[in-house]
């Protein structure tokens, strides 16, 4: 029995084996009916009350959802980043608004979509590949990352840099598809980009500098490597350049220098690099040429261009350029090497006056001693390594010893007497020749005082330089030195080649003219090797001429070296001027000359270079000239 | 301890001779009852004859409990004589809510004194904000006494309640009676067994204990809107659905009853406070649980040794508990007294509320719980 009914039953005090009287019978009916009420109120109010409550519950449950939702949808779209989610199938499941406004995707035309049509339609073709390629590796493996970079076509057909981080979240319930989320890089990019010009590229040209031209050097062996191609490297000196700098200012140098990079730049093709590695130092490139030749056929070609008049503000520069030449396989087979070569063949370009050498290892030779040397001129200057030593002069018709002229000899610690050639040609190249000339000429002025003192009427012949004779300061430096050793202007004779000259014929005829009012004798050296022109011989100031050894030497086995001889000879004493002689070796020549007429002599015959004390005793040793009595 | 039950129904009258032997100083006479005010008044008048030098204590009801049985329009008496306890009686007068707490001190005051070991608290059940009464009584009694009882009720109407005092069946009335001395136990146990249900609603709008929105709709139409066709029976079906204040720093959780509704103000007044901002769940019915309840609250109020003469217990339960329970509602007090010694005498009655000792210390105002007080001499 169910315990309330017999709880009903005792409190009636009724029996269940009794039926009870009818009043005892109605009161346990009312009690039983109470408990039936009592269930059908409790069942009423329970199903009402699970009714209302799960309503709420699943009303509150959306509320918490819409929140959630927008304020998910809130923070994705004010996000500079574009989240998306595509499916295991590949198609586009969300998109969240910011597409839009961030890379100008529409949303719509994404949601439901294949990414591979996204990637067809938006993506650069070049970039379409690898991403579908990333993206079919991060749907192939639970829970891979992956960075992948591509560009996105803008509205305007531009592209935008963009990066995407990707994840598999498939196994993410809440997610079940890959995330991508994407970046607009192209700020970063293009500072990237500007920052690795800036690192490569040359300031004031805007060319490679030589890191880059390093890096493409390196990269142009390893393909021409690849390939059996010859890969070449031009270095290029502007010959002239300090002249500008020193007289127009750096403005214009700089200037300059822009046309120079313009002009080099539009005489090249595109896949050639063109470099500016520094002052007036350029490289060019070649990672593709058939051959050394034709390498040097660029050379050639590069040097015409450079040779063309420049105009900066309004004024006309002429410059020249020495172009080293080295080429892969047959120079070296690295980046460093072929710089190392290419400097070499254009210093030697330079010290020939060429516009273009190429590579020779003989050239190699001198080379680690002669750049060595220029190391240590400067300081053999000051160390008074440099000696000077003279070579007579005589008279033909009489014999007498009339001057000498003054050589530079190194006393190299090392390697011993050094003749000029071994070391000149790198001072020209730099600033020491000025200094160098300063010593020599102080030294035979100072040696010149020394033989008047003594009695010994000589002159005194000091070789110029290009350099020397366009220093517009040369003519004031010599009246200083003429006026500090008191010797008379008329003793020191300066000798000048054409080609010096015709580096810049104007200056060098104004200083050569304030020289010649001084009263300094003139003379033209190796004279006959030029191409001067008679007219402008004729208008220089000189005094003298000087024929060249390499005619002298031959002149009595070589006709044209001998009307050659008699030519200038001719021509020199038309001119008023005195004509002497160069490398006059044997008595036969020296014959020779006299009948040609020729006024004076140098050469071992006579007597070859020797110290100051050596020709003081040799002077002491010779008769007494027979013109001395005249 | 000498302890007796006597019953007075209408149509049988007392169920024994009211036992005047056991009359003293030290006989504590409990009579809860719900006949009419004029009947109650007659049965408290003989009793007072009976045993005029006892203190006699008691309260309308919702149900009388006597022994196993639940009875309505009757009164359930216990007469006890302690022969190591003293008794003191104290009351106090409550024209309105706000007048709670100033009454909780003064009986609590009354009462106060060496030895006073628990104090029996009968209020009247409508007039009187029963939190505020109890922060009275706080504020003067030390914690270590126990502090028990109820809220009078009144069937489920909800309209008047009385509490006796000098014999007299008042309202506005809180009474009380303080026991003293080192050999009387006092034991207590309250328990709900109610579920809470449903979301958390926020108290958007209440001053005390009158409460007007939840989650900024009037409560009283979300309570209408789930009794449905039982709204027909408000206030009282109103206590199917207790309101638990959530527990939070500032206190522990605690269950709220309905004892009004307002439907001009869309308010509803709870036997307690419900405190503006707080988060509060309604809470609902389940017979195995809140039976399940009462036995708990048994079995907490008397954990001592059995001594053979049992014990005498006061069963202080909800209205609501009594409304869900219905026809079953005995099943309840049964369970109560099968968890206390077999010689134990049971009397209680149903109530707007119940007073209790918290797990914090002290007392608080309970709802929907069966409270339980046990009182035994050693």
């Amino acid at each position: 029995m169910h315990p309330v009914l017999a709880r009903q039953l005792r409190r009636l005090s009724l029996d269940r084996d009794t039926p009870p009287d009818l009043t005892s019978w109605r009161r346990f009916l009312e009690r039983v009916g109470r408990c039936y009420a009592d269930a059908d109120d409790d069942r009423y109010t329970r199903e009402r009350l699970m009714e209302l409550s799960s309503h709420e519950m699943s009303t509150l449950h959306q509320q918490l959802r819409d929140h959630d939702e927008r304020r998910f949808q809130a923070l994705l779209a004010g996000s500079s980043d574009t989240t998306l989610v595509f499916g295991a199938a590949g198609q586009v499941e969300f998109v969240s608004s910011s597409a839009t406004r961030v890379l100008h995707l529409a949303t719509d035309e994404l949601q439901g979509r294949p990414m591979l049509a996204f990637v067809q339609r938006h993506v650069h073709p070049d970039d379409a590949g690898h991403l579908m390629a990333e993206l079919q590796y991060l749907l192939d493996t639970a829970g891979r990352e992956e960075v992948v970079e591509f560009r996105l076509r803008r509205p305007d057909g531009s592209w935008r840099d963009v990066e995407g981080l990707g994840r598999n979240l498939l196994s993410d319930q809440a997610v079940r598809g890959v995330l991508l989320t994407l970046r607009d890089m192209s700020e970063r990019k293009q500072l990237e980009r500007e920052l690795t010009r800036q690192a490569f590229s040359d300031q004031l040209t805007g060319l490679p500098n030589r890191a880059l031209l390093h890096d493409r050097t390196e990269q142009a062996i390893r393909l021409a490597g690849r390939h059996g191609l010859v890969a070449a490297l031009l270095l290029l000196d502007l010959d002239r350049f300090k002249e500008v700098n020193d007289t127009l200012g750096h403005h214009h140098g700089d200037l300059l220098l822009q046309q120079v990079a313009e002009r080099l730049q539009g005489s090249m093709r595109d896949s050639d690099t063109v470099a500016r590695l520094g002052g007036d130092e350029f490289a060019v490139l070649l990672p593709k040429v058939a051959s050394v030749q034709d390498a040097a056929g660029v050379a050639d070609k590069l040097s015409a261009a450079i040779e063309a008049p420049f105009t900066v503000d309004g004024l006309t520069l002429d410059v020249e350029a020495s172009i080293g030449v080295a080429a892969y396989p047959d120079h070296g087979a690295s980046a460093n090497e072929l710089l190392q070569r290419a400097d070499v063949a254009m210093y030697a370009a330079k010290a020939a006056h060429l516009s273009y050498v190429v590579y020779d290892p003989a050239l190699d030779r001198h080379s680690p001693r002669r750049l060595g040397l220029l190391g240590q001129l400067r300081r053999a200057l000051a160390a008074g390594e440099l000696v000077v030593h003279y070579q007579p002069k005589a008279e033909v018709r009489s014999g007498r010893i009339i001057g000498v002229e003054a050589l530079v000899r190194w006393q190299h610690p090392e390697y011993g007497l050094l003749g000029p050639g071994e070391f000149v040609p790198l001072a020209e190249t730099t600033g020491l020749i000025r200094p160098l000339t300063s010593y020599v000429l102080e030294a035979a002025l100072c040696q010149c005082r020394g033989w008047l003192d003594a009695g010994r009427d000589l002159s005194v012949a000091v070789n110029l330089s290009t350099r020397c004779l366009l220093d517009l300061a040369l003519p004031d430096q010599i009246i200083g030195l003429l006026e500090d050793t008191a010797v008379a202007p008329e003793r020191l004779v300066l000798e000048i080649t054409e080609s010096s000259i015709m580096t810049d014929p104007a200056r060098a005829l104004e200083i050569l003219n304030r020289l010649h009012a001084l009263g300094v004798q003139l003379a033209i050296d190796d004279f006959g090797t030029g191409y001067s022109s008679m007219a402008y011989l004729k208008s220089l100031p000189v005094q003298e001429l000087k024929v060249d050894r390499s005619f002298v030497q031959h002149l009595r086995d070589n006709q044209s070296d001998a009307v050659i001889v008699r030519s200038t000879v001719d021509l020199g004493h038309n001119l008023g001027l005195r004509v002497v002689a160069e490398g006059v070796e044997d008595e036969a020549t020296l014959g020779e000359l006299a009948s040609l007429g020729c006024d004076s002599v140098q050469g071992y015959y006579l007597a070859k270079p020797m110290p100051e004390a050596e020709l003081v005793a040799w002077l002491a040793a010779q008769p007494q000239p027979v013109a001395a009595h005249d | 301890m000498d302890v007796r039950l006597l019953e007075w129904e209408p149509s049988a009258g007392w169920s024994a001779s009211l036992p005047v032997e056991l009359d003293g100083p030290s006989t504590m006479v409990l009579a809860f009852g719900s006949p009419t005010r004029e009947v109650a008044a007659a049965r408290l008048a003989e009793l007072a004859a009976a045993l005029p030098l006892s203190q006699l204590a008691g309260c309308s009801t919702a149900g009388e409990i006597l022994d196993r049985r639940v009875a309505d329009g009757g009164m359930s008496v216990a007469v006890a004589r302690f022969a190591h306890t003293a008794l003191r009686r104290a009351d106090a007068a409550v024209a309105a809510p706000t007048d709670s707490r100033r009454a909780g001190r003064d009986v609590a005051g009354a009462l106060v004194g060496p030895g006073l070991r628990a104090v029996l608290v009968l209020s009247d059940g409508l007039r009187v904000n029963g939190t505020e009464l109890l922060n009275g009584v706080k504020e003067v009694l030390p914690v270590e006494v126990v502090v028990t009882g109820g809220l009078a009720g009144d069937g489920d109407r909800f309209a008047a309640t009385w509490v006796v005092r000098q014999g007299e069946t008042t309202a506005g009335v809180v009474s009380a009676v303080g026991l003293y001395g080192d050999r009387i136990q006092v034991g207590h146990g309250s328990r709900g067994g109610w579920d809470s249900f449903g979301v958390e609603r926020q108290v958007t709008r209440s001053d005390g204990n009158v409460l007007y929105e939840l989650d900024g709709e009037p409560a009283l139409a979300l309570y209408k809107r789930y009794l449905g066709d039982r709204a027909a029976g408000l206030p009282a079906t109103a206590l199917l659905f207790p309101l638990a204040l959530c527990a939070d720093d500032a206190g522990p959780g605690l269950v709220r009853t309905v004892l009004a509704v307002d439907e001009a103000e869309q308010s509803m007044t709870f036997a307690g406070d419900v405190p503006q901002g707080g988060r509060v769940q309604l809470m609902r019915a389940n017979f195995d649980r809140l039976v399940e309840g009462a036995a708990t609250a048994g079995r907490l109020a008397y954990r001592g040794q059995d001594t053979g003469d049992g014990c005498l217990a006061v069963a202080i339960s909800c209205v609501g508990r009594r409304l869900v329970l219905g026809e079953r509602t005995e099943e309840e007090v049964e369970a109560v007294l099968d968890s206390l010694p077999p010689a134990s005498s049971l009397v209680g009655f149903y109530s707007y509320g119940e007073i209790s000792p918290s797990a914090k210390g002290g007392c608080d105002l309970h709802n929907q719980t069966m409270t339980l007080t046990t009182l035994v001499e050693v």
